[in-house]
């Protein structure tokens, strides 16, 4: 059982392996969803920079006045999470990034986008209940 | 010996693709915007070249002794003729950086020249201009970076309708206006420093 005192394995994933993998539409350098590999990818300076919806903890979207934000929490050792810490990590002790935040006019691409990325998290975390169930 | 041209391809975030020439004397860039000035680095500038894996394609970066250019929008096959090119006029060998697609979110911050760099598994994901760091605070084991905006502001002249901003818009990137990263080993430093860090607090100095 997962919930044993047995110190829980760091199972590995990964977005792409080659960079010739990311989807043709990075070259818009808006946020997109990548629902085949379970990844969304951020516009960052010029650069399409994937993050597999593990990482993920939450996206949050705000309006604030003309704008709308959307904010990105990833998954990072020492934050409070509730419960008890028991995430595994692959390397604890490297720089994580924990949050990412885009401010847009549009706000109805935002809003897609929001449920989009929220729907494909909504997925892994019941593929993960699942595997965990079976694993039982 | 003959100038080699490539088309659509963009000057830094710029929306707009232009024309790169690349000749003997230098490299020369023109929007197709008939507004905007050609951009041009001299050769005896080209300190070195970069190729890296962009959002738009393939991006070349040009290191100068003032700042490093860069111009996206390459094609994967165009790399054999820039680097023959490099070579024959600017005896520069491109050096080709690999970036990590990996999709996790861990790896090392890193300040490489006039850029921060995030690498994963040793490859960058991305790197972004230091200029453009607005402030910074820190907490606990936790930095946060406010970004300004490297993107061109709306026109001045405010006669932009609707539609026109709506098309103006979509041209433009997505932005990050907030990155915040996650320490641990400052973590550790702030323990040992606690109670230093708590006096200091109730003074009052943040």
């Amino acid at each position: 059982g997962g919930k044993g005192r047995g110190e829980k394995q760091w199972r590995r994933f990964e977005s792409y392996q080659r960079e010739n993998q990311l989807p043709d539409g990075v070259s818009g350098q808006k946020i997109m969803v990548d629902n085949r590999r379970s990844t969304l990818i951020l516009p960052i300076n010029g650069f399409a920079v994937p993050f597999h919806i593990n990482t993920l903890k939450s996206a949050i979207k705000q309006e604030e006045g003309e704008h709308t934000v959307l904010r990105f929490m990833f998954t990072t050792p020492g934050a409070i999470t509730g419960k008890k810490e028991d995430t595994p990590f692959e390397d604890p002790s490297a720089t994580f990034i924990r949050g990412i935040t885009y401010r847009s006019t549009d706000s109805f691409r935002f809003a897609e986008l929001h449920k989009e990325i929220n729907d494909l998290k909504k997925a892994a975390v019941k593929r993960e209940n699942e595997r965990k169930e079976l694993a039982d | 010996m003959s100038t080699a041209q490539f088309d659509s391809i963009f000057l830094g975030l710029s929306g707009v693709a232009g024309k790169l020439r690349i000749a003997q004397s230098g490299l020369g860039w023109k929007s197709s915007d008939e507004k905007e000035s050609v951009t041009t680095v001299p050769s005896s500038d080209i300190k070195w070249i970069q190729w890296i894996r962009v959002a738009r394609n393939y991006q070349l970066r040009i290191g100068t002794p003032k700042t490093r250019i860069t111009f996206d929008g390459f094609l994967k096959d165009d790399f054999e003729r820039l680097q023959n090119l490099c070579k024959q006029y600017y005896n520069t060998t491109i050096e080709s950086k690999e970036v990590s697609v990996r999709g996790w979110n861990w790896g090392i911050a890193e300040v490489q020249s006039q850029d921060m760099a995030f690498l994963v598994a040793g490859k960058p994901t991305f790197t972004i201009p230091l200029s453009q760091v607005l402030n910074t605070s820190i907490t606990k084991a936790e930095v946060a970076l406010e970004f300004s905006s490297a993107l061109p502001p709306p026109p001045a002249d405010s006669t932009e309708d609707a539609i026109a901003r709506k098309k103006r818009l979509r041209t433009l990137p997505d932005e990050v206006s907030e990155l915040r990263l996650y320490i641990p080993g400052s973590a550790r430093g702030m323990k040992k420093k606690g109670d230093k860090a708590k006096i200091k607090a109730e003074g009052g100095d943040v």
